[in-house]
């Protein structure tokens, strides 16, 4: 695979694109890039049209190359397989069906592997894993995860040679065998509570009490925070929910958010009448869980071209400066490392369930054909 | 324990997924759904127990993914049987597990519903939670029974309600709510039928909505419950009328209940019958207006009621009945509708064109089918009866009855077809009546010749009405001369002299008249052009009937006209012929007995009273000078002359009776008798004459009665043989019956025998001359309609009776 830096991004990036193109053993392009202004241009969609190749491409709030995660700049990785790329727009539509864009997952005798990105302010992302998920099963392996800034509105920040845009999905298959690992790390501190009330990714009520006293009251329990709704958005840092699974970690749900009623917004839907329980993390098992991701990603598959690793923004932003040891532990390797930090995951192990996950750590090892 | 309680919470979490949704397959989608999100597992199916002849199947009803079966997952796919022919062992193995190429599976059971699937790659599925599963399985089978059954219960609703709209019969769902027939639903029929859209129709009185104003009570209704209100709980069949879009219509109303006990529910059906009944109501009507021409008392009677039908039935408004006329040689308008009469200012055309739809119809016996536009103005009357369609209907042989529509209205279907039915009735009844208006002429006709004093007068009386009374205008009557051996013409009718300057005589060999006199034969001719033995085959006569008068001659009727006459007019002439023959007889027998009795006459007048004088005269002569024992042989001849001169006065008197038998005048009872009984005082003064008069009428007798009167007192003393003076007691009184003339003498009583002249009428009783006095007697009370009744007991008593 052949993977390139560039410190900028958008039109800058444009004859760094060009040049990976036209290397003869590229086939398509995987680009991840942070955010800038250019990106939306219409310069930047002329160029992305203008390659010789397929193209799938996602803003995220950083990248990260060969070990490192930057705010700046992208990474460019040419895939020796030609990928099948198929935007999915209006995923915030929550009457649409999107079925009608996915093929089925119908067997191959070649392993597949799907990088899937979302917008991830759009509404309706687990609708979307849930219908990819009814397609596909677990035909094909599939990482990816949440692009877009910390910034509330959705902007353009998924593209391909089809343009740049926002409010949608890119699924790009490639024929490729690959491994995935998903940990997440994060420990259970109290709980479980009954979502007695909740719409979506708002949750309004824990056994009939607002959310946000049952979840100061419990975070405030725990430790020596005080919980107040200015510095909500920093504590929930520290504190995510989680929802249950039999044999597997739990489900994270990431609160972002604290309104008037005590309400509770998360990235990622809370079902009313689950339960959840609020989950804490040191750092050593959240980096733990990113080594373990890379292990079980890894470990028996002997001929990997590289590493691709999907890692929640939110983790970042919690382990600050460890958050170097989180990339170390990934890249625990010989393979060349490239990712990015998402906002929100989405993968599964062609095991079991497809799930988009919050502040979770997803490792794919892409295997050499 | 966290472990276990998290479990718990898992599958409580699954549990919440589980239950009935929209439809069957979101229901199984919901929970394989929650199950494989909470169990980390990668596939998952739900598949329904179908029953079939060969056992039991398996078939999918829902899968995570779309098509589990594809890829590694088709191993699981094998582990379940598509046939399983022992299911309740196959049943009591689940649940089962396995693992078959990486891929790790579970078959459970859906108690009564059939099987769920679960899998995954990688790792074996977990005993304990697969045990933990049951009674969500068990929730999972009966949401999946639940919503199976809604969706058949559904189905059937929905082929319900297909078929309820789809019905072309209006339909209606009602539900009683207080005794009153609320409606749920009705079908798109019913809102065309009736105007009332299902909206506005549903939650309002069934009743309100379709029944008539002023139908208080229907002709449908059972004490006054319509049929909508009585039919909850019961199948009902009845004909009702109701109101529809702006008219009344008629329908076969059926019922069926739905519903239960608490809530009594019926679909009614409204079974168009309009047309029926308006069929009906036509043919009702047309019977009614058949019966009356059928009963017409003559053709134009029954012409006049025909158009009437035409009027009342069809509703056409021009029509006409002509029927042929012999004499105009073409078909005379003899009755026509009002709309025509005005059309044609009273005065519709006789058809005479042969080539005229109308003709043609007449002459091919075969209704014309309806004329359109242009053509109904070329054939029918009047230039200016303008028509949009005509049917010209044949009447047999009487004529055409011909329908006409205007104002851009056409016959239809059923108006042709009311047309034929009507023209078929018409036609037996033109038959009936010309049938007895034909004999009835004949026996007009009959009658006037009988009345005829020579052949000639019979033959003239005759062809002076047959143009009339039986249409034959150009007839006929030729004699028999045996000295010449040909037919002489005696006299023919008046349009015939307007065509035949002379009358041609028959002989042998030269006629088909001669033909028929000789053979003795009717001959119709349908054809005389041609005809080999045709008198004139280029004469204008083109059809004739030839009918011989016996002995007498023969009567020809002739029409210009080819196949003019009817089986009906030979059989008319025929019995006409035969009439007439023995008219002619008649008045040959009449004319011997004038002779006759104009002989007997002068014969009983003159010739025996003369002789009987001299026989008298002559034997007082010898008497006188006789010797004393030839006397009373002298006496014995004048005693026997004197006899014989009685005999010739009861005969005078007798033939005076007969000549008189058709007159009557009123006699005064009393008068007669007081004549009588001066005249018999005088006769035989020996006997003692009585007379009592309770009561003095007059009656209707024969101008003669006072010969009865005389005789039956004559009889009292003339057979009185007893030993004392004979006494006669006559009395004139009022009885129950009628005035009565009562004589009763003391005489030994009339012999039995000597009754019977009032039974049997022979000349050989009136030889022994004893009868002829009470043949008087009989005569005269039977021209004079009286009863006589004989009484004997010590003596004679008879009752002469008069009519009231």
């Amino acid at each position: 695979m052949n993977i390139r830096h560039h410190s900028e991004t958008g039109t800058e990036l444009v004859p760094t694109l060009q040049s990976v193109a036209a290397e003869s053993a590229v086939e398509g392009l995987l680009v991840l890039s942070t955010p800038a202004e250019t990106i939306a241009s219409t310069s930047f969609e002329t160029a992305l049209a203008e390659l010789e190749v397929p193209v799938i491409g996602g803003v995220f709030p950083e990248v990260v190359h060969l070990g490192d995660s930057t705010e700046q700049g992208a990474v460019v990785a040419g895939l020796s397989t030609r990928p099948t790329v198929t935007v999915v727009p209006k995923l915030s539509d929550p009457t649409g069906s999107h079925s009608e864009h996915l093929d089925s997952g119908s067997s191959t005798e070649v392993d597949e592997t799907a990088f899937v990105f979302v917008d991830a302010h759009a509404t309706e992302i687990e609708s979307f894993i849930d219908e990819l998920f009814r397609s596909w099963g677990v035909e094909r392996n599939v990482i990816g995860g949440g692009a877009g800034t910390l910034a509330e509105e959705s902007q353009p920040c998924l593209f391909t040679r089809d343009g740049v845009v926002s409010d949608s999905a890119i699924v790009a298959t490639v024929d490729l065998a690959s491994s995935i690992g998903v940990r997440h790390g994060w420990q259970y501190v109290d709980g479980p509570f009954r979502v007695t009330d909740s719409e979506g990714p708002r949750l309004r009520t824990l056994d009939d009490e607002p959310a946000y006293d049952v979840y100061r009251r419990v975070v405030e329990a725990n430790g020596e925070t005080e919980v107040t709704v200015d510095n909500f958005f920093e504590v929930a840092k520290s504190f995510p929910f989680g929802i249950s699974q039999l044999n597997a970690e739990k489900i994270v749900r990431d609160p972002f958010k604290v309104h008037d009623d005590g309400s509770l917004t998360c990235f990622g839907d809370v079902p009313e009448g689950e339960f959840i329980s609020v989950l804490e993390g040191e750092p050593d098992s959240l980096i733990d869980a990113a080594r373990g991701a890379r292990e079980d990603a890894i470990s028996d598959q002997a001929e990997v071209e590289a590493v691709v690793f999907f890692d929640c923004i939110s983790r970042a932003l919690y382990l600050q400066s460890a958050f170097g040891s989180e990339l170390a532990a990934v890249d625990e390797t010989s393979e060349p490392v490239i990712g990015a930090l998402t906002i929100g995951e989405i993968a599964n192990d062609r095991e079991g369930h497809l799930d988009y996950f919050n502040k979770t750590a997803v490792v794919g090892a892409l295997m050499e054909r | 324990m966290r472990d276990g309680q998290e479990r718990i919470q898992v599958l409580y979490e699954i549990s919440l997924a589980i239950g009935p949704a929209e439809t069957l397959e979101q229901t199984v989608d919901r929970a394989l759904s929650s199950y494989l999100k909470k169990l980390d597992y990668s596939v998952g199916a739900v598949l329904e127990r179908v029953e079939t002849s060969a056992g039991v199947r398996y078939e999918a009803v829902g899968t995570i993914p779309t098509d589990p079966w594809d890829g590694a997952f088709h191993t699981v796919r094998d582990q379940i049987p598509d046939e399983v022919d022992n299911d309740a062992a196959f049943r009591e193995s689940l649940p089962r597990t396995g693992r078959a190429e990486s891929v790790s599976y579970c078959l459970m059971d859906l108690p009564e519903y059939g099987l769920l699937v679960l899998g995954r790659r990688g790792a074996e599925l977990d005993a304990q939670t697969i045990s933990a599963l049951t009674p969500l399985n068990q929730k999972l089978a009966d949401a999946c029974e639940t919503k199976r059954v809604e969706t058949r219960l559904r189905e059937e609703r929905n082929r319900f309600e297909g078929v309820f709209d789809a019905m072309t019969e209006p339909l209606v769902n009602v539900i009683e709510e207080d005794g009153e027939p609320i409606i749920r639903d009705v079908n798109d029929a019913f809102e065309k039928t009736f105007g009332c859209a299902e909206p506005t129709a549903r939650g309002r009185r069934l009743t309100d909505l379709i029944m008539p104003e002023a139908d208080a009570q229907s002709s449908d209704t059972t004490a006054g419950e319509a049929a909508e209100r009585v039919a909850f709980g019961q199948s009902l069949s009845r004909e009702v009328r109701r109101s529809t879009q702006g008219d009344i219509g008629d329908f076969l109303f059926r019922s069926v209940p739905v519903g239960t006990e608490a809530a009594r529910e019926y679909i009614g059906m409204y079974v168009e019958v309009t047309d029926e009944r308006d069929r009906q109501r036509t043919f009702e009507q047309l019977y009614r207006e058949t019966e009356q021409i059928l009963s017409g008392e003559d053709r134009a009677a029954i012409c006049e009621r025909t158009i009437a039908a035409v009027e009342e039935v069809i509703g056409v408004p021009l029509a006409a009945v002509h029927l042929y006329d012999r004499t105009e040689e073409g078909l005379t308008p003899i009755a026509t509708s009002e709309c025509l009469s005005e059309a044609t200012d009273d005065w519709p055309p006789v058809y005479s064109d042969r080539g005229t739809a109308v003709w043609e119809t007449y002459q091919c016996d075969e209704p014309t089918p309806v004329i359109d536009g242009k053509l109904v103005a070329e054939q029918l009357p009047g230039e200016d009866v303008l028509a949009e369609s005509a049917a010209v209907y044949p009447l047999s042989t009487h004529g055409v009855l011909v329908l006409a529509t205007k104002d851009r209205e056409v016959l239809d279907g059923a108006d042709y077809f009311f047309g034929r039915l009507l023209s078929a009735t018409v036609a037996t009844a033109l038959d009936r009546a010309r049938r007895e208006q034909g004999l009835a002429a004949v026996r007009d006709v009959t009658q006037e010749a009988l009345t005829a004093e020579t052949h000639e007068q019979m033959a003239e009386a005759a062809l002076e009405r047959l143009p009339y009374v039986l249409d034959f205008p150009l007839s006929a009557i030729w004699e028999y001369d045996p000295i010449e051996e040909q037919l002489n013409p005696v006299a023919q009718t008046e349009p015939a002299d307007a065509i035949f300057e002379e009358i041609p005589v028959f002989e042998p060999g030269n006629s088909i008249a001669w033909q028929a006199f000789d053979d003795g034969e009717i001959k119709l001719v349908s054809q005389i052009t041609g005809h080999a033995d045709a008198y004139d085959s280029d004469g204008p006569i083109e059809s004739e009937i030839i009918s011989p008068i016996g002995e007498f001659g023969v009567l020809s009727a002739g029409s210009t006209r080819e196949e003019s006459f009817t089986p009906l007019d030979r059989q008319l002439i025929e019995t006409l012929t035969a009439n007439l023959r023995t008219a002619a007889r008649l008045i040959d027998r009449r004319k011997d007995l004038r002779l006759l009795d104009q002989i007997l006459a002068r014969i009983l007048r003159h010739n025996l009273r003369n002789k009987l004088t001299t026989i008298q005269g002559n034997a007082e002569y010898i008497r006188d000078s006789t010797a004393e024992e030839l006397r009373p042989m002298v006496d014995n001849i004048v005693k026997a002359s004197r006899k014989i001169e009685q005999t010739a006065e009861h005969a005078r008197e007798m033939r005076a009776v007969v000549n008189d038998s058709e007159e009557t005048s009123e006699v005064s009872l009393r008068r007669t008798v007081e004549q009588s009984l001066e005249e018999l005082r005088s006769e035989f003064p020996a006997g003692e004459f009585r007379a009592t008069f309770e009561s003095s009428p007059t009656v209707v007798a024969h101008p003669n009665l006072a010969a009865a009167v005389r005789q039956l007192m004559r009889n009292g003393v003339e057979h009185h043989t007893l030993d004392r003076q004979p006494v006669v007691e006559v009395t004139v009184l009022e009885t129950d019956v009628g005035p009565t003339v009562e004589i009763a003498d003391n005489g030994p009583g009339i012999p039995e025998h000597e009754l019977g002249i009032f039974e049997m009428e022979a000349e050989s009783d009136l030889q022994h001359g004893s009868g002829a006095g009470l043949w008087l007697v009989d005569r005269l009370a039977d021209y004079s309609n009286a009863s006589v009744e004989f009484t004997v007991e010590d003596g004679t008593a008879v009752r002469l009776t008069f009519p009231q």
